[in-house]
């Protein structure tokens, strides 16, 4: 039972011992009297004390009832939640959006969470002092602001105001969930005595909440488990919604930027989508798109809207070598943003990209001393030096590695290692190499050219967890060899040759293989860039395992086996067009997707390059954020921004853009039917919401009360009661009802006597 | 010497009686003649013997007898505010003594012997009859005694008095009589049976006859009845039932053997309580004297 003022009530009921001790008090009090005529006064007792028990009793109860039914009135107790008495406390469950979604401007200027927040404060007013409230912010992951219920609700409202939109996407199902934890926990302390209100506070538009995505009957649940009477409570769905332009994508062609001479720094491509949402769609209207890469000139497009378009992209060349305010240690923040709409939240996008001056390419290799006259006597080292740099202003270095001196600080010097010499490389060596691959660099295998077995596949599957399986011998594919064909995935939107994803089937078409060392089974993730005509694949790529066996693909890094060696006795492929494209593109568009991108969506944990202890903000809300030791942020980000992560030592190791949730952005409305179902089913079967005036928050909150003004019926209870008291003393003293005469009087006067006749 | 009252035995003294027939033994010198000579048949002549009053007085000294509700002051007639002991009360057994010593000195300034015993339980002390001159003096002495906390026991103090008399005598009985009716009644029975009178002379208090209590408090019982928590008020109507029921008992008793029953209240002073005594034996004197 919980009281308004606990100590008030607690001494009222003290009190019900008063007329106990005073009874107490006044029988020690009393001096006894020496008495005569006792067997009369025994008789009398006897014959009377049933009767003056029970008078007793009824006194020393009507007298305990006045003070406790004083007590109850006076401390108000809550008790009608269970069921007692009626009129008890309340706990409300504020669930308010100030997800990205909330961030609508509406027609009159005021921003949809400035309205939740009055709505917010509308039902606090609502509320006793014997109520309770919690605040739970719906922008995603939905994040306890007040986790215990507190009766401060002024602090309440102060932290009400003090809440600001989100650019994540709002989080009704985790907002719901926390709020039937926190019931749960604190149906332990007071289960089934007060009533529970979740309210949600939300416009509901289809970015607030996906209707078509059930949400679970946790509140049902818990009402079955702790008996709490639980109501769901939510905001009018807005009707109307509002048209809002998203810019939902930004990107490179290139991932890396190689700013070297012969690079294509000076005009990198930026594609821009951007979609419409809510009344914006059914209209003409035209938006600017500015893309802007660090310091450099925006570069500006417009994009015209047909009627019913809801999507567009766009492509900017924009110089991204950096060198402005958002270059950093290998990257450049690209930003994207449009007009001022009624989100302003997702007008802006932004990634990041590598930008390197030359990449470094380890060739793993035994060296081999002296010239080469003859293209027959070239091995693999030879050709794929070639190709990686067939002139001089290429932006890409080889380092040539002996397979016995692989270390750290080698693998650590370049961006690339091709291994091309397999059987040579030491267990410690496949070790490091699968550190390499999954700290993001790209690991391109092949065949020993030299070799007729190989063992090595099993080695390296291992270091780099992958759960491929290679033939061990050389396969021979006849005098006049196998021709090649494109993968299935080598030449699409983004697959790895996607840049030559056009002229690929001319540039395979001549190549012939000799030999390989076929691929028996590719393993989970891996992908056919590039296969013999007879369907077997001869290129393939896919993410090495994590270090933990079993558990999955490592978030970053590029594992590329070629099963062929490219030297002309295994396959003409050096001698061919293709090669040189080939390499130049598992290079650079495998580095790309090795490193993996910087760019985050609100509303999940981010990621930082190796090494990173903390990102420190660069462009946007926040402050520093720690990471932990996978280079992750401990915590969900919910602001969108560009941040600089830097290591223990302060040195920068790369940048960090988070961006808005563009789907938590659709300002399109809702049904409210369908948003009512969607949210009944946080009820279970049978539940039902009720509406909340947003012109009289409190209404809704006060018309769940069941409570009746026990107080002063209680005052009048124990005033009746207190008469009732009084009549019965009066009564039971027998004060005055009878005259005094003494008993001599009574039979004939005080000298009665006589003889028998 | 010749008393003012009424002997309880016929004899040949010099107030005739009555006649009887007369049976081979009697002593001739009482025959009438002169009924001989008118209707020839022998006659005895009786006459009625005047004698001396034996009056014992039994006064109880139990427990019961020692409670009171009346000042000293207001019902010694002295001045003074306390009894000689140092009490501020006049109880029951205060004026229980002081009826015996009127009763007695009245019996011996009418030539009467005078017996006085105190009793309890049992009989405490007795001063044997006398008329002889210091007899008060010697009842009063036997009076100056207090109450004990014993109850009372009738029947063995009758007892013990019968054993001590031999002869017909008046026996005062002063107490509350606050014991078994019945035992009461079977005590006077014996007395009735051996041709004594008796005078019961029940002594209550004014409070007890009102049981005018306002306050509550424990009742403590002098005779070791106990203590019993109870509102007065509250049981007052039961207890004046009780009360009225035994006196209207006890009253009952004396009457059914013939004896006389005296309700004395220790609040009222004894002159009108003796003499209105003293006007109902005169008149059952004379009464039996016409008759």
């Amino acid at each position: 039972m919980t009281f308004l003022h606990a100590g008030l009530a607690a001494a009222g009921l003290a009190c019900v011992s008063i007329p106990i001790i005073i009874h107490l008090l006044l029988r020690r009090r009393r001096r006894p009297i020496e008495w005569a005529a006792m067997r009369f006064v025994i008789e009398a007792y006897k014959r009377q004390r049933n009767k003056l028990r029970l008078q007793h009793l009824i006194l020393l109860v009507a007298r305990c009832l006045v003070v406790a039914l004083l007590a109850l009135a006076l401390g108000r107790p809550v008790l009608e939640a269970a069921g007692v008495l009626g009129g008890g406390g309340r706990d409300v469950y504020l669930l308010i959006d100030n997800g990205i979604a909330s961030g609508v401007r509406g027609g009159d200027g005021v921003i949809a969470l400035d309205r939740h927040k009055e709505v917010a404060k509308g039902v606090l007013g609502a509320l006793s002092g014997t109520d309770r409230a919690s605040v739970i912010g719906l922008g995603g992951s939905a994040e306890v602001i007040v986790g215990s219920p507190s009766s401060d609700l002024d602090a309440i409202a102060r932290v009400v105001d003090g809440m600001g939109a989100t650019d994540s996407r709002t989080d009704v199902r985790g907002g719901i969930a926390h709020a039937a934890n926190i019931i749960a926990r604190e149906g332990a302390d007071a289960r089934g005595s007060r009533r529970v209100d979740v309210v949600v506070v939300s416009d509901f538009l289809e970015g607030s909440g996906d209707a078509a995505r059930a949400l679970s009957a946790s509140l049902a649940e818990l009402s079955a488990e702790t008996g709490a009477a639980v109501r769901l409570l939510a905001t009018r769905v807005s009707g109307e919604g509002a048209g809002n332009v998203q810019v939902i994508d930004v990107r490179t062609v290139n991932p890396v930027v190689l700013t070297g001479s012969g690079g294509v720094s000076k005009g990198e491509v930026v594609r821009v989508g951007l979609r419409r949402t809510g009344r914006a769609v059914g209209e003409e209207m035209t938006s600017t798109v500015r893309v802007r890469s660090g310091g450099s000139v925006a570069q500006t497009t417009r994009v015209r809207w047909r009627a019913g378009q809801a999507e567009a992209v766009v492509s900017l060349a924009v110089d991204a070598s950096g060198g402005g305010d958002g270059s950093s240690h290998g990257g450049q923040v690209i930003e994207a943003r449009i007009d001022r709409d009624a989100l302003d939240a997702d007008n802006v996008f932004r990634m990041v990209v590598g930008v390197r001056e030359a990449l470094r390419v380890g060739v793993i290799a035994r060296r081999r001393f002296g010239g080469f006259g003859r293209a027959d006597e070239m091995g693999a080292a030879e050709w794929l030096a070639l190709a990686l740099r067939p002139s001089e202003g290429e932006p890409i270095d080889t380092v040539e590695i002996e397979p016995a001196g692989i270390d750290g600080p080698t693998l650590a010097s370049v961006d690339v290692v091709f291994v091309a010499a397999g059987h040579l490389v030491s267990e410690e060596g496949w070790r490091l190499i699968g550190r390499f691959a999954r700290g993001g660099g790209l690991v391109v295998l092949m065949p020993s050219a030299g070799e007729r077995v190989h063992q090595w596949p099993d080695a390296a599957a291992d270091a780099l967890g992958l759960d491929w399986e290679v033939a061990r011998e050389v396969e021979e594919l006849g005098d006049g060899g196998v021709r090649l064909a494109p993968g299935d995935d080598g030449s699409g939107g983004d697959g790895l040759l996607s840049q030559i994803g056009a002229e690929l089937g001319d540039l395979v078409k001549p190549v012939r293989v000799n030999r390989m060392v076929g691929v028996v089974r590719m393993g989970t993730g891996f992908d056919a860039v590039i296969s013999l005509q007879d369907g077997r694949p001869w290129v393939i790529a896919g993410a090495p395992g994590t270090e933990q066996e079993g558990e999955g693909a490592s978030e970053r890094g590029l594992v590329v086996y070629m099963a062929s060696a490219p030297v002309l006795s295994w396959t003409d492929l050096p001698a061919r067009p293709l090669m040189v494209p080939l390499v130049q593109e598992i290079v650079r568009r495998g580095y790309g997707v090795a490193a993996g991108s910087w760019s985050f969506i609100a509303g999940g944990t981010v990621s930082a390059p190796v090494r990173s202890t903390r990102l420190e903000v660069v462009e946007g809300g926040g402050g520093s954020i720690g990471l932990n030791a996978d280079g992750v942020t401990s915590g969900v980000v919910r602001g969108g921004g560009v941040w600089r992560a830097v290591d223990a030592s302060g040195r920068e190791r790369g940048l960090v853009a988070v961006n808005p949730d563009a789907d938590g952005g659709k300002t399109g409305a809702q049904a409210e039917s369908v948003v009512e179902a969607w949210l009944a089913g946080a009820l279970g079967e049978g539940g039902s919401v009720e509406w909340i005036d947003a012109q009289d928050p409190g209404a809704a909150v006060r018309s769940g009360e069941a409570r009746t003004p026990w107080s002063r019926p209680l005052l009048i209870a124990a005033l009746v009661l207190a008469l009732l008291e009084t009549g019965f003393a009066r009564w039971f003293s027998y004060g005055g009802r009878e005259e005094v005469v003494p008993v001599g009087d009574v039979l004939g006067g005080v000298v009665a006597g006589g003889r028998a006749a | 010497m010749s008393g003012m009252h009424r002997s309880p035995h016929y004899g040949f003294s010099v107030e005739f009686a009555q006649h009887r027939p007369y049976v081979a033994g009697d002593d001739i010198r009482h025959l009438d003649w002169k009924v001989y000579g008118r209707s020839d048949k022998l006659h005895l002549k009786q006459y009625e013997q005047e004698t001396n009053l034996d009056l014992v007085l039994l006064v109880d000294s139990s427990g019961s007898m020692a409670y009171g509700s009346r000042l000293f002051s207001d019902a010694s007639g002295t001045g003074r505010a306390t009894s000689p002991d140092g009490r501020g009360e006049w109880r029951k057994f205060d004026h229980a003594t002081a009826v015996t010593a009127a009763l007695s000195y009245m019996a011996l300034r009418q030539g009467d012997r005078v017996g006085v015993g105190v009793f309890a339980d049992e009989l405490r002390t007795m001063v044997a009859r006398s008329s002889a001159q210091g007899q008060w003096r010697r009842v009063v002495n036997g009076l100056a005694t207090h109450p004990v906390d014993q109850g009372t026991d009738i029947g063995r103090v009758v007892d013990q008095v019968l054993a001590k008399l031999n002869n017909r005598c008046l026996i005062g009985i002063i107490s509350d009589f606050y014991e078994d009716p019945e035992r009461l009644r079977t005590a006077l029975a014996r007395i009735k049976h051996r041709r004594h009178d008796v005078i019961l002379c029940q002594v209550v208090d004014r409070l007890e006859q009102t049981f005018d209590f306002q306050d509550m408090a424990p009742f403590d019982g002098m005779e070791g009845e106990g203590r019993v928590r109870v509102d007065p008020r509250a049981i007052r109507g039961a207890y004046l039932e009780a009360f009225r029921a035994h006196i209207d008992r006890v009253h009952k008793i004396a009457r059914g053997f013939g004896f006389d029953y005296q309700l004395v209240s220790t609040h009222e002073w004894l002159g009108p309580t003796l003499a209105a005594f003293i006007a109902k034996r005169q008149n059952i004197l004379k009464r039996s004297k016409v008759g």
